[in-house]
């Protein structure tokens, strides 16, 4: 009974950081899954309305280098990269460009007058960083950045990883979280699941993000 | 002094992420008439409150009582002018203030945190002389004139981020800094229509976020849009010409609130809207 139109109203945005290991030891199997689990991710964030008119993705890779592969874009405006294996583990540059990234977007965002929530900044990988790898200080930079609220962290860890390594970085309230096998199709359902909660939700609201069951075992 | 009648149509509706998530809806409206004026007010718990349905329901409550009594006591519902702004808002904090001493006692006789029933409001008095609005948080809220023009009636407080802002639980109070968050105005003009709603309700039926091709920056023009309400404005005359009650009308706005084009439908957040026309 009742009748009328909407304006075309852009949706706020929400940037989401995926910094993925591709040192040699992803090669195969691992790999494979971690691309096939990232085109899923893609494609479950385009089924959800406001999700995908929402969040930004940006991919990161690291090996022997680090480089941004993918910018800061909204799902239906990029096919995601196929990624392929690549030497050591340059961990703590991945993670810095992940941070620098992020604050360049809300600068942008800022500059432009576009409404943003936090952004988030997850990390995926099996290994431990190289020898010579800054993990204290990055350690120090990740507290300062999430004390500052500038972004969210999740940090994923694969397969044989150093869980007392990652942890390190990690901030005390978001440890790694092991992932269960190489189930990366379901963490990115699950990660796509959230991202859908999270762009819908209220800066300071404690969301019931699904449950993590399907991807992720625990560490003992 | 102007006699009018005014018709309203009120509904909250849960949002599909409260369905997923299996919490209850935080939305809470109301409006009450009274003798020659009316008080309308909109309330959105906050998704982090876990009690934040209750808030909004007592802060609703709270509210009409001692918006009404503040009324009476003044008479301005039998004066041809409205009160000067300012007395307004210095009276609207007073009030807001009594609002917010009744749910923390609330909070305590009922033990339940009073951060908790965290909640924002929105709330307007329909006066014969014209409409006074204020409003703690987010949301929106405009009127139309007798031109049939809309604007806004109130700027939401948003902070940095795009899901920020205050609830009347928020450490608001102090006097050097409660002007900042509440917010007060008043309309003497003909008021032909108005509405108030929660953010839940805004992309559907405010322009809030335009794009200027020629500067390149995306803006908040905080603009009720009129093919939105002028079709709904006249609905609604229409269903009360044909003696529909008020329960069928808000039952009929409930339905258009939750799916009444793709917007709407596709809306995660819960959605209140209150829509009010004079039909002097």
């Amino acid at each position: 009974m009742f009748e009328g139109q909407s304006p075309e109203n852009y949706e706020q945005k929400c940037l989401c950081v995926l910094v993925v290991d591709v040192s040699s030891s992803m090669a195969g199997e691992p790999l494979d899954q971690l691309n096939i689990g990232l085109q899923k991710f893609q494609e479950e964030v385009a089924m959800d309305f406001t999700a995908s008119q929402r969040l930004e993705i940006s991919l990161i890779s690291f090996g022997s280098s680090v480089q941004c592969i993918q910018e800061p874009s909204l799902v239906s405006n990029f096919k995601m990269p196929i990624l392929t294996a690549n030497g050591t583990t340059k961990l703590v540059e991945a993670m810095r460009l992940a941070m620098d990234l992020s604050e360049n977007r809300k600068k942008w965002y800022k500059s432009t007058g576009q409404k943003y929530f936090r952004p988030m900044i997850v990390l995926i990988t099996d290994g431990e960083p190289d020898s010579d790898q800054d993990m204290y200080g990055l350690a120090n930079e990740i507290k300062d950045f999430t004390n500052g609220k500038k972004a969210i962290f999740w940090t994923i860890g694969v397969k044989n990883y150093n869980h007392a390594k990652l942890a390190q970085i990690t901030p005390p309230d978001a440890p790694p979280r092991p992932l269960a096998g190489l189930a990366f199709s379901e963490f990115f359902k699950w990660l796509s699941d959230s991202m859908g909660a999270i762009v819908n939700s209220k800066e300071g609201q404690i969301l019931a993000l699904p449950p993590t069951n399907g991807w992720s075992q625990i560490q003992m | 002094m102007r006699k009018s009648e005014w018709i309203f149509a009120s509904a909250s509706v849960i949002g599909k992420a409260h369905i997923t998530r299996n919490i209850p809806c935080q939305d809470y409206s109301k409006v009450q008439r009274f003798d020659n004026f009316s008080i309308a007010v909109v309330s959105d718990g906050a998704g982090s409150s876990e009690n934040s349905h209750i808030g909004s329901n007592k802060v609703c409550e709270y509210s009409l009582n001692y918006f009404e009594n503040l009324v009476l006591n003044r008479g301005w519902n039998e004066q041809d002018n409205l009160p000067p702004k300012e007395l307004w808002h210095e009276l609207a904090k007073q009030t807001l203030c009594l609002v917010k001493d009744d749910l923390d006692k609330f909070s305590m006789s009922n033990d339940l945190e009073y951060k908790s029933l965290s909640c924002t409001i929105i709330l307007a008095i329909i006066l014969p002389s014209g409409l006074l609005i204020t409003h703690i948080g987010d949301g929106r809220a405009g009127y139309c004139d007798s031109n049939l023009n809309w604007n806004p009636l109130i700027t939401p407080f948003h902070g940095e981020l795009a899901n920020e802002t205050v609830f009347i639980t928020s450490d608001i109070w102090d006097e050097s800094v409660i002007d900042e968050y509440i917010r007060s105005e008043s309309i003497e003009t003909d008021i032909k229509a108005f509405c108030l709603l929660t953010d839940g309700c805004e992309n559907a039926s405010f322009e809030c976020n335009l794009f200027d091709q020629d500067k390149g920056i995306y803006f908040d023009p905080n603009r009720p849009f009129p093919l939105f309400f002028n079709p709904n404005l006249k609905i609604l005359a229409q269903l009360n010409d044909q003696g529909m009650t008020e329960a069928e009308i808000n039952k009929l706005w409930e339905k258009f609130l939750e799916a009444g084009n793709d917007r709407l439908k596709n809306e995660m957040d819960d959605k209140t809207m209150i829509l009010a026309i004079s039909v002097s």
